[in-house]
């Protein structure tokens, strides 16, 4: 059973997960704006995704627009003595205005369409593709080297420590799995495996992520502000997670296991960050006690929900599908279900589906093959 | 029964290999007719159908759902792939011959009707393929369109 709800989640969630063609367009996209910067920027710098790009565990925004929000940070080698806050937002600013005027002047007709300030970072807008490239300014941490940065606050008036790289390379330990396909991926291109980013695999683990924070994202559509943050449920979800390969007993194990990474340290809730300890996950549960409470009753939702599926066992596949749609979508549910379909006739044809004694149908025991038959009617007289 | 291919199976036989492969199945052969009813659950998901195989000697197998009753999707007005009093169609002509055991061919074939019936009840869409004189599916053609988009 368990087998089979994995299945229907994963190809859910696959319908939510960034195409390898868009995000091979956006990689092209902000390395060139990186090239660029390197080039014509009178700065030594660089630019690289940070967040759930990152990590390989982008879901679709559930917005009006659906467009793909890609998080990146831009870092300036300038050191924090020499530099104010507002004046680093503004250099970066204007250099991506500069950069997008030299994409005009040369006829360039795939650069962003809009290059606007939000309150932390620069929006480089791409509506054609469906993306948006969020570019963080940030400088070198001298105090967390080699990968921590420092950014601005929402006020421009304290740094902020952060270390995206080091949080991915947390991630990374977090699973054999995610290890072991990076290191055959580093092994067919012949690099060495720090050279290949988690974004170009899919193992449980970030699957999982986007389950939760699909599910999360559903759940709080109409109450943003009180949505977990994506980065403590991902936090929390990598801790509690102990290799397991099945999607929907990795879930559940994971989010019964959560609660053990959550700390009171005399009062307050904290979640630090893997890869800066000062860092609190959960400092606005301090602020608003209400935060925390949400992410009590999405964590008490979606156990629930899970529960359920597995009790629904017997009951009718087309039960269970719409009892995973309830909360997980429909559309997306829908798509997975009818991909079910389509998977297990391409079975039938290859051969590789068989029955077992109590009439289940299996890909892989060893129990009587299908043979190759066409369904055929209706007709009134069809055998004729 | 001199037309009968030599290599045809006889209906005691084939109801032998149906409870080898599906233990709990139950049947009689009465002048040379099979009947047997058993139970198949495609999937751990599904339900437990009850369904009832008659097959006389050199006919054609007809398979049909005795419980639960079959229902429809929500914009269908017919089930797909069945024939007249809901026997499920399963093979186009020329696909079942009577040499071969219904053990290893209408048994998991009904199995995967039961499965992509499931499946249709959700979508709308057979995904199990074949052949179809007109569409199975919902015919409000404004509907039919959502389907596809979904």
């Amino acid at each position: 059973m368990e087998q089979m709800l994995s299945m229907l989640l994963d190809g859910a969630v696959e319908t939510l997960d960034i195409s390898p063609d868009l995000q091979q367009v956006a990689i092209e996209r902000y390395e060139e704006v990186g090239t660029w910067l390197a080039e014509h920027g009178g700065y030594r710098c660089r630019i690289y995704p940070q967040g759930s790009f990152r990590l390989g565990t982008v879901v679709r925004p559930d917005s009006s627009t659906g467009e793909y929000d890609i998080d990146l940070v831009c870092w300036l080698l300038i050191a924090k003595e020499n530099i104010t806050q507002a004046d680093l937002k503004q250099r970066v600013g204007d250099l991506l205005h500069a950069y997008m005027r030299w994409k005009k002047r040369h006829g360039h007709t795939d650069g962003p369409k809009i290059c606007e300030a939000r309150r932390r970072c620069w929006t480089l807008a791409y509506p054609d593709h469906g993306f948006h490239l969020d570019v963080l300014p940030t400088i070198p941490d001298v105090e967390y080297p080699p990968t921590g940065i420092l950014l601005t606050d929402k006020q421009l008036y304290r740094w902020q420590h952060s270390n995206p790289i080091g949080y991915a390379n947390w991630f990374r330990t977090r699973s054999e799995e995610l290890q072991l396909r990076l290191t055959e991926a580093a092994l067919k291109r012949n690099v060495n495996i720090a050279d290949v980013p988690e974004w170009e695999v899919r193992t449980t683990l970030q699957r999982v992520v986007q389950v939760l924070k699909w599910h999360c994202m559903l759940r709080f559509a109409r109450d943003p502000d009180n949505r977990p943050l994506s980065i403590l449920i991902t936090t929390l979800a990598a801790r509690a997670y102990r290799g397991e390969l099945d999607l929907f007993t990795a879930t559940r194990n994971m989010l019964a296991g959560m609660d053990d990474h959550i700390e009171n340290r005399h009062g307050t809730w904290w979640i630090p960050n893997p890869a800066h300890e000062e860092e609190n996950f959960a400092d606005k549960w301090n602020e608003y006690p209400e935060r925390r409470e949400a992410f009590i009753a999405w964590h008490r939702d979606i156990t629930g929900v899970l529960d359920d599926l597995v009790q629904l066992q017997g009951k009718g596949l087309q039960v269970v599908v719409s009892r995973m749609a309830e909360s997980f979508g429909h559309d997306a549910v829908q798509l997975s279900a009818q991909q079910y379909g389509d998977r297990l006739r391409r079975h039938t044809e290859a051969g590789t589906l068989h029955m077992t004694s109590t009439g289940l149908l299996t890909t892989t025991a060893a129990s009587a093959p299908v043979r190759g038959h066409t369904f055929y009617g209706q007709h009134t007289d069809p055998r004729g | 029964m001199a037309s009968t291919p030599t290599r045809a199976v006889n209906p005691a036989r084939q109801l032998t290999v149906i409870r080898l492969v599906l233990p709990a199945a139950t049947g009689t052969v009465r002048s040379g007719e099979l009947d047997c009813v058993m139970s198949i659950q495609p999937s751990p998901a599904s339900q437990t159908y009850t369904v009832r195989l008659r097959y006389q000697h050199g006919r054609h197998p007809q398979v049909t759902v005795i419980d639960p009753q079959l229902t429809l999707h929500p914009d269908a007005q017919a089930l797909p792939h069945v024939y007249p009093k809901e026997e499920l169609c399963l093979y186009y002509p020329g696909e079942w011959r009577y040499d071969m055991l219904l053990a290893t061919t209408i048994l998991p074939w009904t199995a995967e009707w039961l499965m992509h019936y499931e499946l249709w009840l959700i979508t709308g869409r057979w995904t199990g393929g074949g052949h179809t004189g007109r569409s199975t599916l919902c015919r409000d053609r404004r509907c039919r369109r959502d389907i596809g988009r979904a």
